[in-house]
């Protein structure tokens, strides 16, 4: 069986008719992760936005509009046919390399009380630590990328999420913000690995109609400790690396800031820095200082982090 | 232009001070030697805020102190009471970055992320 099925009765997994290229990346992503095969999953037509009929007091856009019914329709179907535990995917969910290793520890971890369960998201609140420092309790997790509910949570939740009364007074207020706000309101308990196993990929987002990169929103503020990685390699590969949009500023102060930015968006998309700035000037604005690593393992090796012990961490393995 | 966050930086160097002499061995020479630098690159870019200086002499004078800070944050982190006080240290870096991200006419906000609907989180009860 796979991992996934493992712990959840159904694996939804949402996409619009039209991004039949969103279903063969997910499908072949979780079939290399050995996380889930082609029958293990149920795909859910998602609502269209754009051809819905969205009244005039939502403000939060058509996508936004889609994925609220989405999200609705897929938990009223489970709760239709009497699933225990739900894991709700949207199509561009991409999974850590570890998943399969770390999901279940996490989940023998996961207290009697969860209702939600949250692989992917964001902490819009500091979470709260648990007895394990690898589980954390969620105070406003938001995103909807992938995520558990358990069946008990399903009358509640469904009437959060079709609350009309609560996005007309948040005006701009997504699906996402009823799941965080029940969370604030203790409606239902969500839990968090300390570690996020599911980020959303790059690529075009059909609910915020932009180009979006690769998105983990891990908590902390470890990208202080990221090295930057100096492409020294030819076989060095670019999964791993996060390479700067903008061209070196001049100045050093300026250096200085841009490194930190570019820092913060490779932690952000879970890669490596990189950049040709010498590394002697890189060593003398940033913290976490170069590495130089001569192949592709020793590439790999440094970019999974936290496991790799780069900075202390309950996931660490070192 | 004095970034505000340069404030926040003197006042976090103070606090670094306090958990080092309260949390450590008075033996943490090196350590508390990093502190000390800590406190000197505050007093200096405090120095450096004065009416007469141009705003172009203040950022050259917070580039002087970039190395030193780094030097003994790295110090500090490999203190064996660091484990005290990391956060902290993350926070120095934070703030250091941020009013030079200030300076240059960037963000101040040293910890926005973007939210779901692709804009920033503007307070942690999840509104956007």
């Amino acid at each position: 069986m796979s991992h996934l099925k493992q712990h959840f009765d159904r694996i939804a997994i949402i996409s619009l008719p039209a991004r039949a290229d969103r279903r063969t990346r997910l499908m072949a992503h979780l079939v290399e992760s050995a996380l889930a095969g082609p029958a293990d999953v149920t795909w859910v037509e998602a609502v269209d936005g754009s051809a819905a009929d969205v009244p005039a007091w939502w403000e939060a856009g058509e996508g936004a509009w889609g994925c609220r019914a989405s999200q609705h329709a897929t938990i009223a179907a489970a709760q239709q046919d009497g699933i225990e535990r739900l894991l709700i995917l949207e199509d561009d969910a991409v999974f850590h390399p570890r998943a399969a290793e770390w999901l279940p520890q996490i989940m023998d971890l996961l207290p009697a009380d969860w209702d939600l369960f949250f692989l992917g998201g964001q902490h819009l609140q500091r979470p709260w630590p648990t007895q394990h420092p690898r589980l954390l309790k969620g105070r406003c997790i938001t995103r909807t990328h992938a995520y558990a509910v358990q069946r008990r949570a399903y009358k509640v939740l469904l009437e959060a999420i079709s609350n009309d009364a609560a996005y007309e007074a948040n005006p701009g207020w997504h699906v996402d913000h009823q799941l965080g706000l029940g969370q604030s309101a203790g409606l239902w308990q969500a839990y968090a690995p300390a570690w996020w196993l599911a980020a959303q990929d790059e690529g075009a987002s059909d609910i915020a109609c932009q180009q979006d990169q690769r998105r983990w929103w891990q908590e902390g503020r470890d990208y202080w400790r990221l090295p930057f990685v100096m492409e020294h390699h030819p076989t060095l590969h670019r999964e791993w690396l996060c390479p700067p949009t903008t061209p070196v500023p001049t100045d050093p102060l300026a250096q200085a800031v841009w490194l930190r930015n570019l820092a913060r968006e490779a932690w952000q998309q879970g890669r490596l820095p990189t950049c040709t700035l010498p590394a002697a000037q890189i060593n003398r604005l940033w913290p976490g200082g170069v590495r130089a690593p001569q192949n592709l393992q020793e590439l790999t090796h440094l970019a999974d982090y936290p496991a790799n012990g780069l900075f202390p961490h309950p996931f660490s393995q070192s | 232009m004095i970034p505000p966050l340069l404030y926040t930086f003197v006042g976090t160097t103070t606090a670094v001070k306090y958990h080092l002499t309260h949390a450590t061995t008075p033996a943490d020479a090196a350590a508390l030697a990093a502190s000390d630098q800590l406190q000197a690159v505050s007093e200096a870019l405090l120095a450096a805020c004065g009416d007469d200086v141009s705003d172009e002499q203040f950022k050259a004078q917070y580039a002087n102190q970039v190395v030193s800070m780094l030097e003994a944050v790295e110090t500090l982190r490999q203190s064996p009471a660091a484990a005290n006080f990391n956060s902290l240290l993350d926070s120095l870096l934070e703030y250091f970055y941020g009013g030079a991200d200030s300076l240059m006419g960037g963000g101040t906000d040293p910890v926005i992320w973007p939210n779901s609907l692709g804009g920033s989180v503007k307070n942690p009860k999840g509104s956007s």
